[in-house]
């Protein structure tokens, strides 16, 4: 519940609940096993309901082992046995289970302390349909599309090895679309990596390589995704590195600092018309150099947004009508 | 009972007035002797005599002063005219004592003897042309107990027999020694890590005042917990309560002592040894994973190196550690050394040399050395990786490399002191409801990551590299 817990008012945690329920019924659940740690010698199983009387459970750790154990999910479906699907072994820590389009289940899992391994499991046949790696995944409150950051090697650049490192590239997942339908042609649907719409920075694409770019050509994603409660809609502040004649500086003391070698931007990324190219992405350059801070909240009004950037005396609250975002 | 409650009432008044009277002056003792006769006075002026202390015409002699009281809140002199009477040789030796720390002499201590390294001059006459000191050795030794003056129990043992030409100028002699006021409040230490700040305090004895002391940030002014009532002269170390400590850069640290009006204060700037204060940060744990510790069964693999010479693994390598090594970035594999993930999209990767079959699951460049992106060798349980890159950054309020993280537990004891070394990406976000996001080097080797939890999340300053 880390969303209702840390950043959005309850009032909107509710309208985000009803929205959900609206669309499956009085039964849903949202269970996590998340929030303040990532903790895999101390999970306890969670389990979710559906609006079918289908149960899923996951068996939690009892035990901590230097090897791999799977995690099972026990699937009980009213009038049937019990089937037990045996998740991908790297996963460590099951934070969430998430109702999906359809007879869909997507788990959110985790595989060290950064990185999440997404995997979507058909109920009804009892079997995973995909997975992927993914950082900071983020379902949308109906359950249809998860936000995440496309999977990079979380440590390793040097510089003699990836000088400039990797970029977040902000991807989509629409659990409508399948396995094949969210990878481009060409990549195998077993690819865990290559996976999602690409929606962020604009042009790139889903397969384009997200390390060993220059560094004025990455981008960095600060702070979370914050889904609009009709799921139409996620924000996001994008922190991008400036070419050096773009640095910003400052008078401070008499000499000239250099304040900022990135400048940031609010991103909207609109999902009315989900299927690329339909997605549209907005842009608002409302702090550029000053508001490389994280994302730590949105509250969407019905003309506008208000975000709160950033911690202690760098905090700030920005509001932002959606007629000032722009193409990009 | 009315006359008795006035009386209580007079007698606290009066005890009050004592308290806040002013502090006793501070006062000079003196042991002198000299070869032959001396005249002694204490100035607030160099270049002029000031009160006539005592005088002496016997070179056996120590002569001994006490409680001469000093001009408060100025510069005082101690002068000395010495006098040769009957030739060889000429000298004068003594040590000085001040009653207190609120005057000090130029060795910034309370006490001082005559030598000709510190804390005298020596000239022609009073306000006259300076000459050079010297031991008055013209016989050999001039320490306290040489020939021919023996021992004076009186006065230090480490004082000397000084004068003018080795004790060869037989004349008069105007020695002078400056006593100076001292600064009231010194910070002479503040150590975050430690959790002390060391504030002295000088003054006469008597001096009560309130001691406060801040840490200053560019936004807010942070007070140490330090004793509620007024306190005196001395050392005095005071700690803050750390965890309720605001984030934000402190740049110097303020003590105040309320002895009158305006309060003594002085300011200790900590240079860039600065403390940057993070608020409660999430602590993820990242390793290098060990292949025997990995179950599964083994996988065609290749290795290649920096030249794109590709080896096939003769057995592979174990299907679960060549997953973690993607996951993770980095592996010790058991028969090839260090291996790292390299996928083919990087052109430094290899990928037109690459042998049918290898794909980025399984070929990975071997390196040397596990580094992280400040290219030193990461350290087991001390390197951290932060955001952004402290490789290349200039910001200073950002973990740079080398730059210390200060981890401190809810009960405010440290947890750690760690050094950064790597850039964490990820940690740009995904901060569980904290502050921030650090990922710590983890000494676990474990194939799987249900061992390498988080650490926690702690209270955690950027000190810059204080108590690396």
């Amino acid at each position: 519940m880390k969303r209702q817990l840390f950043f959005i008012p309850t009032l909107l945690g509710i309208v985000a609940f009803a929205s959900v329920a609206a669309l499956y019924g009085a039964e849903i659940q949202v269970p996590v096993n998340k929030d303040l740690f990532f903790n895999p010698k101390a999970q306890k199983p969670i389990s979710l309901t559906l609006d079918d009387g289908t149960v899923l459970r996951t068996t939690g750790e009892t035990e901590v082992s230097e090897n791999f154990k799977n995690y099972d999910v026990v699937i009980s479906r009213p009038g049937k046995l019990s089937v037990s699907v045996s998740i991908p072994n790297e996963i460590v820590q099951i934070n969430s289970i998430i109702r999906a389009v359809g007879n869909q289940v997507a788990l959110i899992g985790m595989v060290n302390g950064s990185v999440y391994k997404v995997v979507l499991i058909d109920v009804a046949r009892y079997q995973i349909t995909d997975q992927f790696l993914a950082y900071r995944p983020e379902p949308s409150p109906n359950g249809r599309f998860i936000a995440f950051v496309k999977f990079y090697p979380p440590h390793g650049y040097g510089p003699d090895f990836y000088p400039a490192g990797p970029s977040d590239f902000v991807m989509v997942y629409d659990t409508i679309l399948g396995p094949s339908g969210n990878r481009p042609a060409g990549v195998n649907i077993d690819d865990k990596i290559d996976v999602g719409t690409a929606v962020y920075p604009t042009g790139v694409k889903t397969q384009d390589p997200n390390v060993g770019l220059p560094e004025a050509d990455t981008n960095s994603v600060t702070g979370e995704f914050f889904w609009a409660p009709d799921s139409s809609k996620f924000v996001f502040n994008a922190e991008h590195q400036l070419k050096s004649a773009q640095t910003v500086t400052r008078i401070i003391e008499g000499k000239e600092v250099e304040v900022a070698k990135a400048e940031a931007s609010l991103v909207l990324v609109d999902l009315t018309s989900p299927r690329s190219p339909g997605v549209k992405v907005f842009q608002a350059d409302v702090c550029v150099g000053l508001c490389t801070e994280p994302l730590m909240s949105v509250e969407f009004g019905a003309t506008g947004l208000k975000a709160q950037l950033g911690v202690g005396p760098k905090k700030r609250t920005i509001e932002v009508q959606y007629d000032q975002f722009t193409s990009p | 009972m009315k006359t008795c409650s006035i009386l209580s009432l007079l007698t606290m008044l009066l005890l009050i007035i004592v308290l806040s009277a002013s502090a006793n002056a501070t006062t000079l003792s003196a042991n002198l002797s000299v070869d032959d006769a001396f005249s002694l006075y204490l100035s607030t002026d160099k270049n002029m005599l000031g009160t006539f202390i005592g005088s002496g015409d016997t070179w056996t002699a120590t002569y001994s002063y006490n409680g001469i009281p000093l001009t408060p809140r100025v510069k005082n002199y101690i002068q000395v005219v010495g006098t040769d009477q009957y030739q060889f040789i000429a000298a004068f030796m003594g040590d000085f004592t001040l009653s207190d720390t609120a005057f000090a002499f130029s060795n910034g201590t309370q006490f001082l003897e005559t030598n000709t390294s510190s804390g005298w001059e020596v000239y022609d006459t009073v306000g006259g042309n300076p000459l050079v000191l010297t031991l008055a050795d013209y016989y050999g030794s001039a320490l306290n107990g040489s020939w021919p003056w023996g021992f004076r129990t009186e006065i230090s043992a480490n004082a000397y027999w000084i004068w003018t030409n080795h004790g060869m100028d037989l004349t008069s002699r105007y020695f002078v020694a400056e006593v100076d006021l001292t600064d009231p409040v010194t910070i002479t230490e503040a150590n975050l890590v430690r959790n002390t700040v060391t504030v002295q305090l000088r003054g006469a004895s008597g001096t009560w005042g309130v001691l406060k002391v801040t840490a200053n940030g560019m936004t807010n002014n942070y007070a140490a917990i330090t004793p509620t009532n007024p306190v005196g002269p001395g050392i005095y170390t005071v700690s803050f309560d750390r965890l309720n400590m605001p984030i934000d850069t402190y740049k110097s640290i303020t003590a105040e002592w309320d002895i009158g009006s305006p309060p003594a204060t002085t300011t200790y700037s900590m240079q860039t040894g600065w403390w940057i204060v993070k608020g409660v940060i999430r602590h993820s744990q990242y390793n290098t994973p060990l292949e025997s510790k990995c179950s599964g069964s083994p996988q065609q693999a290749w290795v290649f190196d920096s030249n794109c010479n590709f080896t096939k693994v003769p057995h592979g390598l174990n299907s679960n550690f060549m997953n973690q090594v993607v996951i993770n970035g980095t592996g010790y594999s058991t028969n090839n050394g260090i291996i790292k993930y390299c996928p083919s999209t990087w052109t430094a990767c290899c990928a037109a040399q690459r042998p049918k079959g290898a794909t980025d699951s399984n070929a990975f460049l071997e390196v040397s050395i596990v580094t992280g992106s400040c290219n030193t060798k990461l350290i087991a349980g001390t390197s951290v990786a932060t955001y952004p890159n402290p490789h290349g950054n200039t910001n200073l309020t950002d973990f740079l490399c080398r730059d210390t993280a200060l981890l401190v537990t809810s009960s405010d004891t440290d947890q750690a002191v760690k050094t950064t070394q790597d850039w964490c990406k990820a940690c740009s976000g995904d901060f569980r409801g904290t502050q921030g996001h650090i990922d710590d080097y983890s000494p676990s080797q474990a194939c799987s990551g249900s061992l390498v939890g988080d650490y926690g999340n702690f209270w955690t300053a950027n000190t810059k590299g204080e108590n690396r």
